[in-house]
C-alpha cells in the first residue's frame, strides 16, 4: 500500500509517500519563514502553503518513483493547527482524492508526531512526551485512546521558546537559537517553577525571563529559562512513569531535537528503570511522513471519510481521537 | 524500600522503636543542582507543615514523627491498605463510596483553606478505619477559588486519563462528597471549567 501524506498544520507545507512497512519513498517540505520578531501569521503561512503546494506535491510523487495513479490513498493534516494553513491541506487532499477517486483519510497531527515516532524508535507502550509548538503533553495509550498523565495549562514550552525568542528580536521557531544560547549561560536565576498536580504552567516563567532581561545577560536568562521549564517536563514526565509503571519513554515533537532536553531525560529514565526513545531529528517536527505513515494505519484500520466531508478541526484533542489499530 | 517514587523514596523502618515511614526526596541529578536544592527543602516543610495541619482538621493523615529538612526527609506513621487507584482498576463494593471519601477529604481541606496540589488516586489510601490523604509536597494555603478549581481539574483530569470506564459514576460520587462539605462548591467546580477551556485546545464535554 502506497500512501500520499500531506501536512500544513503550521509553518511547513510538506507532502510524503511511504508504504505498509513504514518505508520513506519521499518526504519533501518547505516552511514559511515569518520576519525577524513575528510569529506565524496564519493568513500569511497560508498563502505561502497555497503557492508552495502544487511544487511540494508533485516533487513528492515525483522522488517516490511512482506515478499519482499508484497511489492507494491519501491522507492529510485534519487539526489541531492554524485554520487557514489546514484548509489548504484539506483542499489539496481532497481535490485529488476526488480527481484520481482515491480514498480520503484525516489525520490528527499529534496522533501523527506519536506514530511515526514510534515507528522510528521501534518503542511499544511508551509514555510519550509531545512537545512542540502546538503541544506540551505527557501521554499514554490506554483504552483505545492517547490519554493525558500531564500537560501545560497555558502556552507549550516552543510558544515559550518562541515568544521569549521574538521578544528579543529572533524569528520563530526560536528554540534552535535558545538551545544555542542557553548552553553559553552560567548562571541560574530562580524563575517561576510551577507544577500543579502533573500539569505545568509556562506563562509566569515567559513574563518573568522577559523582566530579567534587565539585569541580566540574554546568555544566563535563556539558560535558567530553559533549566526550568524542561525540568518542570521531566518532574512530571518522572511522575507519569512511576504512576503509570510503564517502562518506555517516548519524545515526539520538535522540541524533541533539543539536546540538553534529551540529556534530562536519559537521567530522568535512568532513576525510573526506563528507556528512552528519541527520533531522529529529521523527523521529530512537522513532516510529511507523520501524516502518511498514520494515514496507512487509518486506512488498514477502514478510516476513511468522502471528500465533500473533509473538514478541519483547530482544535482537535488528542484524547478524542479514537486508534483503532493500537488495540 | 517500598516504593520508589517520581519524587521520593519511601522506605520502610523503626523510629524510636515503632514502625514508620522514612520518605526521602533524593536529590534529581537531572535538574540544575540549585534549583533541585531549592525544591526539596521547600517541599519536605510544606509536606510536613500542611500534613499536620489535616491532622488538626481531624482529617486521616499519617502522623509525623520526624523531619529533617537537610536530608529532605520526613519521617511518619506507616499507613496500610489499598490505595484508591488500586480500589478504581479493581472495582469492589466500597469503590464509590471511597470516592464519596475522596470529595469530602478534598472539601474539607478546601473549607479551611488548605490546596492539596496533587490530589491523584494513589495518594489516597483505604482501610479499616477509612481513607487516609496523602502527600502534601504540593500543597499550600489559599482562599482563592482559581487554586482550589486546579485540585478539582486534576482529580478529574486523572479519573479520565487513568479510570477511564469509571470515570462518570466516580466523578459522580466525587461531587456527591465534596458539594455536602464546601459551601461555594459549584463556584469552584464551575471554575475548573473555565481553567479546561484556557487550556491547549479544545475539552471533550465534562459533566460539571
Amino acid at each position: 500500500m502506497l500512501v500520499l501524506g500531506i501536512e500544513s498544520t503550521a509553518h511547513t507545507f510538506a507532502a510524503a509517500v511511504l508504504n505498509e512497512s513504514g518505508v520513506i519513498l519521499s518526504d519533501v517540505r518547505n516552511s514559511y519563514r515569518a520576519p525577524s520578531g513575528s510569529g506565524i501569521h496564519p493568513r500569511e503561512a497560508s498563502r505561502h502553503h497555497a503557492d508552495v503546494a502544487p511544487h511540494v506535491i508533485k516533487e513528492a510523487i515525483e522522488k517516490s518513483g511512482i506515478s499519482i495513479k499508484d497511489i492507494d490513498a491519501i491522507a492529510y493534516s485534519a487539526g489541531p493547527g492554524l485554520g487557514p494553513c489546514l484548509r489548504v491541506g484539506a483542499i489539496v487532499a481532497r481535490t485529488l482524492a476526488s480527481y484520481y477517486s482515491k480514498p480520503l483519510t484525516p489525520v490528527n497531527h499529534a496522533v501523527g508526531h506519536i506514530e511515526l515516532a514510534s515507528l522510528l524508535t521501534s518503542s511499544k507502550d511508551p509514555i510519550c512526551i509531545l512537545v512542540s509548538g502546538g503541544h506540551t503533553a505527557i501521554v499514554a495509550f490506554s483504552q483505545g485512546r492517547w490519554r493525558f498523565f500531564g500537560e501545560t495549562l497555558d502556552i507549550t514550552i516552543g510558544q515559550l521558546f518562541d515568544q521569549f525568542g521574538r521578544y528579543v528580536g529572533l524569528s520563530s521557531p526560536c528554540g534552535p537559537v535558545i538551545e544555542e544560547l542557553a548552553s553559553k549561560g552560567t548562571k541560574y536565576i530562580q524563575v517561576p517553577y510551577t507544577v500543579k498536580g502533573n500539569d505545568m504552567s509556562f506563562s509566569g516563567t515567559l513574563t518573568h525571563s522577559k523582566r530579567l532581561l534587565k539585569s541580566y545577560t540574554l546568555e544566563d536568562v535563556a539558560f535558567s529559562l530553559q533549566e526550568t521549564a524542561f525540568a518542570m517536563l521531566c518532574e512530571t514526565a518522572e511522575r507519569a512513569l512511576a504512576f503509570t509503571e510503564k517502562d518506555e519513554l517516548l519524545v515526539a515533537g520538535g522540541v524533541a531535537a533539543n539536546k540538553r532536553l534529551a540529556e534530562m531525560l536519559e537521567a530522568v529514565c535512568k532513576r525510573q528503570g526506563a528507556r528512552l526513545y528519541i527520533p531522529p531529528i529529521k523527523y521529530s517536527g512537522d513532516c510529511g511522513p507523520q501524516i502518511a505513515w498514520t494515514g496507512i494505519r487509518q486506512i488498514q484500520a477502514g478510516i476513511t471519510i468522502r471528500p465533500e466531508d473533509a473538514f478541519v478541526r483547530q482544535s482537535w484533542r488528542l484524547d478524542q481521537v479514537i486508534t483503532p489499530w493500537r488495540y | 524500600m517500598i516504593k520508589r517514587g517520581a519524587e521520593a523514596d519511601i522506605i520502610l523502618g523503626r523510629w524510636m522503636g515503632i514502625r514508620a515511614v522514612y520518605k526521602r526526596r533524593k536529590p534529581r541529578p537531572y535538574m540544575f543542582p540549585m534549583l533541585d536544592d531549592q525544591l526539596r527543602r521547600h517541599r519536605t516543610v510544606r509536606e510536613a507543615e500542611l500534613l499536620c495541619r489535616a491532622r488538626e482538621k481531624g482529617l486521616l493523615t499519617p502522623a509525623i514523627y520526624f523531619v529533617d529538612v537537610e536530608n529532605s526527609t520526613i519521617t511518619m506513621q506507616y499507613v496500610h491498605g489499598d490505595t484508591l487507584k488500586s480500589l478504581l482498576n479493581n472495582p469492589e463494593d466500597r469503590t464509590l463510596k471511597a470516592m464519596e471519601d475522596m470529595g469530602r477529604i478534598l472539601g474539607s481541606l478546601h473549607s479551611v483553606d488548605i490546596v492539596h496540589g496533587d490530589p491523584t488516586t494513589s495518594n489516597f489510601i483505604i482501610n479499616s478505619e477509612g481513607l487516609y490523604i496523602l502527600d502534601f509536597g504540593l500543597s499550600y494555603i489559599s482562599r482563592d477559588i482559581e487554586d482550589k478549581a486546579v485540585d478539582i481539574h486534576l482529580v478529574r483530569e486523572v479519573l479520565y486519563s487513568a479510570h477511564p470506564s469509571l470515570y462518570d459514576a466516580a466523578y459522580e460520587y466525587f461531587l456527591k462528597g465534596y458539594e455536602e462539605i464546601v459551601k461555594n462548591a459549584s463556584a469552584i467546580i464551575e471554575r475548573s471549567g473555565e481553567i479546561e477551556k484556557r487550556g491547549r485546545y479544545s475539552r471533550r464535554e465534562w459533566i460539571v
